[in-house]
Parts: C-alpha cells; sequence; structure tokens
C-alpha cells in the first residue's frame, strides 16, 4: 500500500463535524466533543488555526452567518466543506474502512481482548 | 461582561500567537474561550474555570511551538527537532544564568511570591479538602440531611423525633436507605478500670446507606433491626488496633459495655471519615415506649438517607411534603412542621464556607498584591535591561527569540516563588490544622497533594506569563539605537504611570483586607463584652453516665446523684456542687414541647418547645446565674413532692409580660410524657447556645423529679486537681466500676465556642499585615526610585540653597499622593464589597466608621514611614557628589 499522506486527526473530525451542516466555532468544538464521545476537544488556538489552514488548502470554506441575538455587530463566521474537503474525507474514511476491513479478518472485533 | 479578569488573561496570551492568524481570528477566539468557560464553570464552578484557563494556556503554547516546528521543517528540514530541543534547553538555562546575575532581585521576587502563593496553597488546600472535595463514599451527590423544619418557629433544620423518623422510614419511597444518628458515650467495663468512650448509635443500616465496606467483618447483621437484639458493635480501625491490636479475629468477640457483652460485628477502614468520629458505632432501634406521642415533640436525632438512583432529588421533595402533611394533620406535635433535605456535604460544611471562603479570598488578594510586587519589580529592572535587549536585538536576536527568553526567565521565577512557597505551605499547614477549630469537618486531613499541586503550578505557570507580558509590554517600542546610545537609563513615562498604578492598587486591596480584619476584630471584642449570664472561671465539668442494668429505677438514678453531691460537699477546693444536663456552650441541648396550663391558646398557635434542663440543687449558685424572683431547687423536690418547674426571664417576659408566672401551672413533655408542673422561681437568661444566640425559652425541672441516666457534674472550685481527685475517690468510694468521663472547664468550652471567630480574625489579620508589609515595600521602592532619578536635581537645588525641609517633603508628598488615592480605592472597594462578611460580625456594621477610619490612618502612617527612609537619602545627597554625576 503507498503511502498516502494522512489527515491530521483533528482536521479529520472537524471535517467530519461540518459534513452535514455548516457550523461556527463553539458548534465544531462541541460536535467533536461529541462524536470523540469527550475525548477529543478542540481549543481555540488548535481549532482556528486547523480552521484557517484548511481554508487556505481549500478543504473548509468560510460562510456569513446569520445576525446574532443582539443588534450588536457580532456576526459569528459558520464554517462549511467544500467538494474538495468531502472528496479528501471520502478518502480518509475509506483508507480507515479498509484497516477496519482487515483487522475483522483477522478477528478482531471490538471491544474485546485476544489474549 | 463575565469573567473579565480571564478573558483579559486569555486577551495576554493570544499576543503569543503569530500576527497573521491573530489579526483574523482573535475575538472569535476570544469568544470561544469565554463560552467555553461559562459551559465548564457551570458544571464544575472554579475548577472549571482553572481546568478551562491551563486548557487554554496549553493550547495556544502547544499551537506556537507546533506552528514553529512546521515552518523551521519546511525551511529547515535537516535540522530536525533537536534544534527546537536545543533551543528550549538554551532558553532555560540563559534564563537561569540571568536570574542569578542578579540575585537580589530573584531573591526578593522569588521571596515575595513565595508569601504570596505559601498562604493561599495552604488556605486552599483547606478549602479544597474541607468544601471542594465529594464525600468519600460511593455516590455522595445521593447522600441527603433530612430534617424537620418549622419556618413560623425559626426552626429552618430541626433533628427529628424517633417517632417522625420511623414514620418516614416507613412511608418514604424516594430512598433507598434512611437511617438515624444520635452521638453519645459508651462505658467500657471489660478493663481493669471503666472507660468512658465515644459512640454513634445509629440505624443498624447505616453503614449500607453510606456504602462503606468494613476493613474486617461485617456490618450489622439483619436482625438487629429487631428492637431488643441491639447486643453488636462495630469498630473504629483505632479501636481496633488500640484494643485487640488489629487482630482480625477480633470479630466475633465480645465487648463488655456497661449495659452487657457486645459482639463486634465489623471493623471500619482505616480512612472512613465521618463529621464525628466515634470509637464504637452501636445499632439502634427503636421500642415502642420510645415512640409515645408525647415523644413526638423530642427532636434529637440526626437523620440521613440515600436517594434511589432513579428519583430526582425534587421528587423526594414533593413526597416527603405530602408526608409531613399527612403527619401534620394525625399528630399535633407534627402540625406545622415540613421537612427539608440538604445535601449531605452541603450540611457538613454551611457553617465554614463563608468562613473559609473569605480566608480564601484573603489570600487571593495577597497573592494579588504580591505580584503586583513583583511586576513592579520587574519593570524597574525592564528599564534596566532595555540596553541589553537591544543590543541584543542589534546583533540580530529575532523578536520571537527574545519573547521566548523573556518568557523561560519569568516562568522560571514564578515556578521557583511557587515551589518555595508550596515548601512553606507544606511547613504552614499542620499549624493552620492545630489552630483551626476541630469541628471542621475533615481539616485534618489537608495537605499538599498531586490535584493541589496542579493548581498551584497553573496558577505559577499563568504568573509567569503575566509577568513575562508585562516585561515585553514596556519593552514594545525601545529603539535598540536610541537605547544603547542613551548613558541615563531610565523610564518611560508611560511605565512610570503604571508602576504608580500597581502600588495605588497595592494599597487599595491593603486597606481592603485592613478593614476586613479590623471588622472581625471589634465582632470578636463585642462578643467578650457580652455578658453570657453565668461565671465562666473557676467552674469545671465532669460527665457522668449510669449504665442501665444497675441503675435501671428512676429511683436509683436520683439516690446516686443525690449521694453523690451530698459526698462531695465541702470537700477541700470543692466550693459548691450540682449536676444538669445540659452544660452552657457544650452543644448539648434538649428541646420538649409544653403547654401553659388553663391558657392553651399561649401555645397552640406555635406548637411551644423549650429547652429543657434537668438539674439538681445548688446549680444556679454553682454557675453563677441569678435567681430572679421565687425560690431555687432543693431536694425536697423529689418524686414524693409537688412536680415543679423553674424557668427563665424569657419565658417569664414571653408569656406574662404583665404577670407574675410564680404559682402558675405549665405542662411539659418528657422522657415519660406531659407533667404538669408549679413553676416556682425564675432565674435569668442564659446565653446557652453560644454568646451570638439570643437566649431561647427555658425550663429547669428538679433532677429528682426527672431523673436521666447522664448528667455533666458542675464544680465550682479553688484547686481544680485537688477537685477531680475528691471526685474520682468518692466515685469509686460510690460505684467502683463507674468510669469518671472528660474533665472540660467552663472556661475551656468558652474558648472552644470562640476558637472558630479567633481562627478566621487571626488569619485575616496575619493576611492583612503581610499586605500592608507588601505595600509598604511597594511604596518604598517606588519613591527610592524617584529619589534616585532626582539625585542630580536634588543635589542642584541643594547647592542652590534650597531648604532641607522643603525637599524632604516633596519627596515625602510622593508617597503620600500614592497612599491617599489608593486609601480611597480602598474604602470605595471595602464599602462595595463589606457587605458580603455582614454575616460573620456581631453588633458591628459592616460600614462600621471606626474602623475604616482607623484602618485608613494606619495605611497613611505607613505608608509615610514607607515614604520617609528614600526622603532622608535625599536629604543627605551630597551636593557635589551629586552635581559631579551631571
Amino acid at each position: 500500500m503507498t503511502a498516502t499522506p494522512t489527515l491530521k486527526p483533528q482536521w479529520f473530525q472537524i471535517l467530519l463535524a461540518i459534513a452535514d451542516q455548516e457550523l461556527h466555532g463553539l458548534g465544531i468544538m462541541k460536535e467533536v466533543l461529541g462524536q470523540t464521545e469527550g475525548q477529543m476537544r478542540l481549543w481555540p488556538a488548535m481549532l482556528y488555526g486547523s480552521l484557517k489552514k484548511m481554508v487556505e488548502a481549500g478543504l473548509v470554506e468560510e460562510k456569513e452567518g446569520p445576525p446574532g441575538p443582539g443588534a450588536e455587530n457580532d456576526r459569528r463566521r459558520f464554517y462549511g466543506i467544500t467538494k474538495v474537503g468531502r472528496d479528501t474525507l471520502a478518502v480518509e474514511v475509506a483508507r480507515l474502512t479498509r484497516y477496519v476491513q482487515v483487522a475483522k479478518e483477522k478477528d478482531i472485533a471490538a471491544g474485546t481482548v485476544n489474549s | 461582561m463575565k469573567y473579565i479578569v480571564y478573558r483579559c488573561v486569555y486577551r495576554g496570551l493570544l499576543r503569543l500567537l503569530p500576527e497573521e492568524l491573530r489579526r483574523s481570528h482573535a475575538s472569535e477566539m476570544e469568544r470561544l474561550f469565554a463560552e467555553t468557560l461559562e459551559i465548564e464553570s457551570a458544571r464544575r464552578s472554579s475548577l472549571g474555570r482553572m481546568y478551562v484557563l491551563g486548557g487554554a494556556v496549553l493550547d495556544i503554547v502547544g499551537w506556537a511551538l507546533s506552528e514553529r516546528r512546521d515552518s523551521r521543517s519546511t525551511s529547515r528540514a535537516e535540522r530536525g527537532k533537536a534544534g527546537d530541543l536545543r533551543g528550549v534547553r538554551q532558553d532555560v538555562a540563559y534564563s537561569i544564568r540571568s536570574l542569578l546575575r542578579s540575585p537580589g532581585f530573584s531573591a526578593i521576587a522569588v521571596l515575595t511570591l513565595a508569601l504570596g502563593f505559601g498562604g493561599s496553597i495552604a488556605i486552599f488546600s483547606v478549602v479544597d479538602f474541607v468544601l471542594l472535595r465529594p464525600l468519600p463514599f460511593p455516590e455522595p451527590e445521593k447522600l441527603y440531611t433530612v430534617w424537620e423544619t418549622n419556618l413560623e418557629r425559626g426552626r429552618r433544620q430541626s433533628l427529628v423525633a424517633p417517632p417522625t423518623f420511623v414514620d418516614w422510614r416507613e412511608m418514604a419511597e424516594s430512598f433507598s436507605e434512611m437511617s438515624m444518628l444520635s452521638q453519645g458515650t459508651a462505658t467500657l467495663t471489660g478493663g481493669a478500670s471503666p472507660e468512658q468512650v465515644s459512640a454513634i448509635s445509629a440505624s443498624p443500616n447505616i453503614f449500607a446507606l453510606l456504602g462503606v465496606p468494613m476493613h474486617v467483618g461485617g456490618a450489622f447483621p439483619p436482625e438487629a433491626e429487631s428492637p431488643g437484639s441491639d447486643h453488636w458493635v462495630v469498630l473504629s480501625f483505632g479501636c481496633w488496633q488500640n484494643w485487640f491490636g488489629g487482630d482480625p479475629a477480633a470479630v466475633g468477640q465480645s465487648l463488655v459495655l456497661a449495659d452487657g457483652p457486645h459482639t463486634v460485628v465489623g471493623v471500619l477502614p482505616n480512612d472512613f471519615r465521618f463529621p464525628e468520629m466515634p470509637e464504637l458505632w452501636l445499632p439502634q432501634t427503636f421500642a415502642p415506649e420510645q415512640l409515645t406521642e408525647g415523644m413526638r415533640g423530642a427532636r434529637y436525632l440526626h437523620v440521613i438517607a440515600r436517594l434511589r438512583s432513579d428519583v430526582s432529588v425534587d421528587r423526594a421533595r414533593a413526597e416527603m411534603a405530602t408526608i409531613a402533611r399527612t403527619l401534620g394533620e394525625n399528630h399535633a406535635n407534627n402540625a406545622g412542621w415540613g421537612v427539608s433535605l440538604v445535601a449531605l456535604r452541603e450540611n457538613m460544611v454551611v457553617e465554614y464556607r463563608r468562613s473559609l471562603t473569605l480566608l480564601l479570598l484573603a489570600t487571593v488578594l495577597v497573592l494579588v498584591i504580591a505580584c503586583a510586587n513583583v511586576v513592579n519589580l520587574v519593570l524597574a529592572r525592564s528599564s534596566d535591561r532595555r540596553r541589553e535587549r537591544a543590543v541584543q536585538l542589534a546583533l540580530g536576536a529575532t523578536g520571537g527569540r527574545i519573547c521566548k527568553q523573556s518568557l523561560a526567565q519569568h516562568v522560571m521565577l514564578a515556578l521557583a516563588g511557587g515551589l518555595v512557597g508550596t515548601l512553606c505551605a507544606i511547613w504552614a499547614i499542620p499549624v493552620l490544622v492545630q489552630l483551626a477549630p476541630a469541628e471542621i469537618p475533615r481539616v485534618g486531613d489537608a495537605t499538599v497533594d498531586a490535584r493541589v499541586l496542579v493548581v498551584c503550578l497553573t496558577t505559577s505557570v499563568l504568573v509567569g506569563v503575566v509577568l513575562s507580558l508585562v516585561s515585553l509590554w514596556s519593552s514594545v517600542g525601545s529603539d535598540p539605537c536610541l537605547a544603547i546610545r542613551s548613558s541615563q537609563v531610565g523610564e518611560t513615562p508611560t511605565r512610570h504611570r503604571t508602576r504608580r498604578l500597581l502600588i495605588v492598587t497595592e494599597v487599595g486591596l491593603s486597606l481592603l483586607l485592613l478593614i476586613g480584619a479590623g471588622l472581625l476584630f471589634r465582632s470578636f471584642v463585642k462578643l467578650q463584652q457580652i455578658d453570657p449570664g453565668f461565671t465562666t472561671s473557676g467552674v469545671i465539668t465532669i460527665s457522668l453516665s449510669l449504665p442501665g442494668s444497675r441503675y435501671g429505677t428512676d429511683a436509683q438514678r436520683a439516690s446516686f446523684f443525690r449521694g453523690f453531691q451530698e459526698r462531695l460537699t465541702g470537700r477541700r477546693g470543692i466550693q459548691s456542687v450540682s449536676a444538669t444536663t445540659n452544660v452552657p456552650l457544650s452543644g448539648s441541648a434538649m428541646s420538649f414541647g409544653f403547654s401553659i396550663d388553663g391558657r392553651p391558646e399561649a401555645t397552640d398557635n406555635e406548637q411551644a418547645a423549650a429547652e429543657y434542663h434537668v438539674i439538681t440543687p445548688g446549680y444556679f449558685r454553682t454557675m453563677g446565674i441569678d435567681l430572679k424572683s421565687g425560690r431555687a431547687l432543693s431536694w425536697d423536690d423529689d418524686a414524693n413532692g409537688a412536680a415543679v418547674v423553674m424557668v427563665n426571664q424569657t419565658f417569664a417576659d414571653r408569656y406574662w409580660p404583665n404577670d407574675d408566672p410564680i404559682g402558675k401551672r405549665i405542662t411539659v413533655v418528657s422522657r415519660g410524657g406531659p407533667t404538669s408542673r408549679e413553676i416556682v422561681g425564675v432565674v435569668s437568661d442564659v446565653r446557652h447556645a453560644g454568646l451570638a444566640a439570643l437566649p431561647k425559652v427555658e425550663v429547669y425541672v428538679p433532677f429528682a423529679q426527672d431523673p436521666w441516666a447522664f448528667a455533666r457534674l458542675v464544680l465550682r472550685t479553688t484547686d481544680e486537681a485537688g477537685a477531680v481527685m475528691a471526685v474520682r475517690a468518692e466515685l469509686a468510694g460510690l460505684d467502683n466500676s463507674l468510669p469518671i468521663g472528660a474533665v472540660v472547664s467552663i472556661e475551656q468550652m468558652m474558648l472552644r465556642w470562640l476558637a472558630p471567630l479567633r481562627f478566621q480574625m487571626v488569619l485575616v489579620g496575619l493576611f492583612a499585615a503581610t499586605a500592608l508589609l507588601l505595600a509598604t515595600l511597594g511604596i518604598y521602592g517606588v519613591v527610592s526610585y524617584v529619589v534616585s532619578l532626582r539625585t542630580n536635581e536634588i543635589g542642584l537645588r541643594m547647592a542652590l540653597g534650597a531648604d532641607t525641609g522643603r525637599v524632604f517633603g516633596s519627596v515625602i508628598n510622593q508617597g503620600i499622593v500614592l497612599a491617599l488615592a489608593g486609601s480611597v480605592l480602598g474604602v470605595v472597594a471595602a464599602l462595595a464589597t463589606t457587605k458580603y462578611i455582614a454575616g460573620l460580625l456581631f453588633e458591628v456594621s459592616p460600614t462600621d466608621p471606626v474602623v475604616f477610619s482607623g484602618a485608613s490612618v494606619l495605611v497613611l502612617v505607613i505608608a509615610l514611614v514607607g515614604s520617609a527612609l528614600p526622603a532622608r537619602r535625599a536629604v543627605k545627597v551630597d551636593p557635589v557628589e551629586a552635581l559631579r554625576e551631571v
């Protein structure tokens, strides 16, 4: 198998979080926290640093969010997945699925330990 | 806006990020930080906020490092990670060298920080163990204390009467277990001489309820639940070690107590902690004669319960309210009484929460003041170091490198301060625990453990980051060329303004602490001036309890105490002797219902209960309590005589405001049910429950007419040791198998009662003094610095014939202006905040003018001293020397 460059874990989780919805910072943080069952907490620098790079890489695009609750000028930036992002995610998911498949063939069931 | 301080710190941290990312995303990052803060602090309160702040620091530092690594690996991939690590090592080594180069600065900074950290860590560890940690039981949040409550009569949390408890246990379905506890003593008679030990009588299911597994053996067997089958005992770990040498075979053996042998069923684990730590646990059930209607007024049981896992506390509250209503409809003594459920932990610490929070805030203020002082030092030093930095920049050091060095240096400084502070705290905690009132639950466990260390470490790092930011910020905008060229090392006006602002804040915060300490002190003095209604000096008390096996009848108990008292009367060193069931300030009290004969309406509405004391003749003389009218009790008031009672002044004033109570009759409930008694005398009020508590309605019943199995001997003596010897000798002569209980003087009880107040007063006073010292040092530093800058000018003025007094005055003014501004700030802050400690004050207003003005004057005087020293140096400047330096 050729060594395809893999996605960083936090990039993968962010793409997964916004795969079906546009979210703002807190939304992504909560979604990732939820989908990793509390295993991965994206702190602000990590989150926005990653988002900025992912926008530059064309995986994610910024969207103008709905106006905030008050009259104040605080629109949140929302993030959505791009076509490239979706394809990259799909490639990564396929890669992971392959590993799961191999593991299954070797009779390693989730949650058990072979002694 | 909430969490303003946290957000400011975070905003400062954001400056460590690359400019580009900061410009585009800083506001959103800050918002996300604030939102996380909100979520976590709702979940875990202050610890949650610490967690978020710590996480955010690591996040930013981690991100900044990974950015650097990325950029390096792309440009200089060949160098790899070793260079990065070498860089960090270099920075740390450089910072240590640089700190060692100026040992004076480093030592003062580290010691100042240690002073702030030491106090904070010590108090935090106590607060952590007492207030923040969950109780050491499985699912501690399911444990509740259940109180009877009657708001109309001002009884928010009342103990519970046995019949009411039995009804609750039968009717309530919201709890998996419910138990009662009552504290007492037991007498060990198996040994050479009888010994009195502390014991808790509890429902047999108590250990199942708490979820405590036994170290050896098991909990009480199920048959202990049936009345009369109570000959079992569970030992504390210490007791097992002492009496059985830690032998597991102790289980199944017999322990002979006064009422017969008890079989040891289990030993509690060594780390078992409950607010009360008795040596023995005895099972208790109630016989039908203890569950009479009259006993519904006898509220003396603690009740705790474990909520069923599928029931919410609201549902349990609703169910208990319904049960209370049903009981109220069926039993006169339950009418008007409700039920209150309070989390067990909350209940254990509620008395100390305010006091400990106050102390924690006080230490945090000291830490803030210490940090302000160190920031001041850093500012003064950074102006000296501007040239060094300029040289570095000129030689090609990058801004980033200098930032890292500064960060390393200040974090090292703060960590050193934290380390020394931790050592101080480790030393101080045992002292603190000694000083603390022993009643505070779990206070003895307090120690610097991993959890406390993590908080300390995080705080140290944060302080270091803040110091570094201040230092960097103060050097921003310094032009290397200018800095190198300038021969005079001076300060920019902005920086000097910052330093002055810091001093003003320091003075303000110290004054705030000083005012707090002053208020507590004044309140303490006021309390000590209160007349408790009895004499405190020269009176000792000795507890005695009579075993039911040999003193089963009223007559036996009455005759024992009468005989004993008669034997002791007139012995050397004993001026007078008597006995009572409840000594003032001892914490023991009994309360029973009563009604006034012929006037049912007087007490009907409020279901009156009176504090109930059983006394032997001579009690009022011994205690120095004044007889107001009528007669005192005598040995003739016995079972054969007319039933009589004495009441206190409050009782007389409330029910016979315009009439003489002597000769009137009241019906008082006791063990034997209600008895109608004639009032024969009125005595003055006694502050039974402590100096701050107003007297309640109280009745005194002759011992011979209601002889309880336990009492405290009260002796007025001129020779304490002699009196105790006499008591021992006479007791041995009367019944040599009875043990003599604890000997406690009324004076000791008073001291014990005052201990928590003294504790908080002494500590807040200590912190205020430390704060004041630090603020004075700050003023001294700033004024000295101004003097050093103005040496030339002062020399010139002196050479031109300026008056010494005016020079002195102009320097001193520098300090006084700062102190005045600080005092105004402090007074305003105190006016806004002292209302939160009003609950800790006694007869002192939180804005007491005496304290406010006294503290302000003290601060000003000390500021004067702090600036007089450098001023003296200023006028001693030799004009010739000063002018030569220009």
